[in-house]
């Protein structure tokens, strides 16, 4: 590794950096024999040496730096807070995405078939499987494309005459659920 | 997985039982800002930097891989302080004024005393004198611990040049304490 033996000794070539790998006993036997020999002829390198051992003795005597009081805590509490605030974000969004697909979808046709909530519930955690009927192929918005300006309202979707539960309904009772999984 | 981690659990821990990470915060977090601050210099810088740290180990508490803990905590350390100072280095550098509270009061005066009376305020000055990545290199070595190859690993740099880090960097801290 050192490429430095003891046919060095006599050379003019000093041992450099070998030095602090000598203080790390970073250095084969063989090696750290030459060093040392070169060194006890060579009042440079002494010096050299003792300069390296005074700054690792420094160094490795240096104290532990103690955070600031609850530093630790604070960060434990913190990741806390973050970690429930993920967990609600991700429910959130993931209600944000049915409540999408149901506003998208309700109008297509008889609101008594419509697409139904899926189960907030521990069985049905998939809360981001689209819901049937994918949107962007929704005839509702075929239709408003198609038509023209004259007949705006036919883009908004009207709340279902009866039977199914409107959207509204349903807003409420992903609420509810959301409210009942942030609560357990 | 994380084998390694039953070392310091007895041999009855499940091999693949991972350290939490509200576990590691609290049993090493002492280490980690030890690193940190022997990196940074100053409390303010230390403490981001054990926040970033913190992140990453949540992050790949499942690569960590058998050996001291202390030693990949040290890792993630320096290489979560090496970005950052690289990432300040691609900004433009705003001149702010240090935190008066942190400011450096002076550089010791040559003719003062060397090693045993040596207070470690001193010593710390010197070691942020050194260039960012001779610091990390003797860090590494003095205050982690590891071995030069382990050092080279970290930095991703030859075993050559960590030697030759190390040999500059305690000769550049020698003769600021001079």
């Amino acid at each position: 590794m050192t490429g430095w033996s003891r046919g060095d000794v006599a050379g003019a070539e000093h041992p450099g950096d070998l030095l602090s790998a000598l203080l790390d006993d970073e250095l084969t036997a063989d090696a750290a024999a030459a060093v040392e020999a070169h060194v006890e002829g060579c009042p440079a390198c002494r010096t050299a040496l003792d300069d390296r051992a005074a700054a690792r003795t420094l160094l490795r005597s240096l104290p532990p730096v103690s955070p600031p009081a609850d530093f630790t805590r604070r960060l434990v509490e913190r990741r806390r807070r973050a970690d429930r605030r993920g967990g609600a974000l991700a429910l959130m969004a993931a209600a944000v995405a049915v409540l999408a697909g149901l506003a998208m979808a309700d109008p297509a046709g008889d609101a008594a078939s419509g697409p139904r909530l899926p189960s907030l519930t521990s069985e049905n955690p998939q809360l981001d499987t689209p819901v049937d009927a994918g949107p962007l192929s929704a005839p509702w918005i075929e239709r408003g494309a198609a038509d023209s300006a004259d007949d705006p309202g036919d883009r908004v979707p009207a709340p279902a005459d009866g039977g199914g539960p409107s959207v509204g309904d349903r807003l409420d009772e992903v609420t509810t659920s959301l409210l009942d999984l942030l609560g357990g | 997985m994380v084998r390694g981690w039953s070392l310091r659990r007895g041999r009855d821990a499940p091999p693949d039982d991972v350290p939490s990470w509200d576990e590691v915060a609290r049993t090493h977090g002492d280490f980690i800002y030890t690193v940190a601050f022997r990196l940074t210099g100053n409390h303010h810088d230390a403490q981001d930097l054990v926040q970033e740290v913190l992140l990453r180990v949540q992050r790949g508490l499942a690569t960590f891989r058998p050996g001291s803990i202390e030693a990949w905590l040290g890792r993630i350390t320096t290489n979560a302080f090496l970005d950052d100072v690289r990432r300040r280095r691609r900004r433009p550098v705003v001149a702010l004024p240090d935190d008066p509270d942190q400011v450096v009061p002076g550089a010791p005066s040559v003719d003062e005393a060397i090693a045993a009376g040596r207070l470690p305020d001193d010593v710390n000055d010197a070691l942020q004198r050194l260039p960012y990545d001779y610091r990390a290199t003797v860090v590494l070595c003095d205050v982690v611990g590891l071995r030069y190859d382990e050092i080279a690993d970290v930095l991703s740099v030859p075993v050559g040049t960590v030697r030759s880090r190390i040999h500059r960097g305690r000769a550049l801290l020698r003769s600021a304490l001079a």
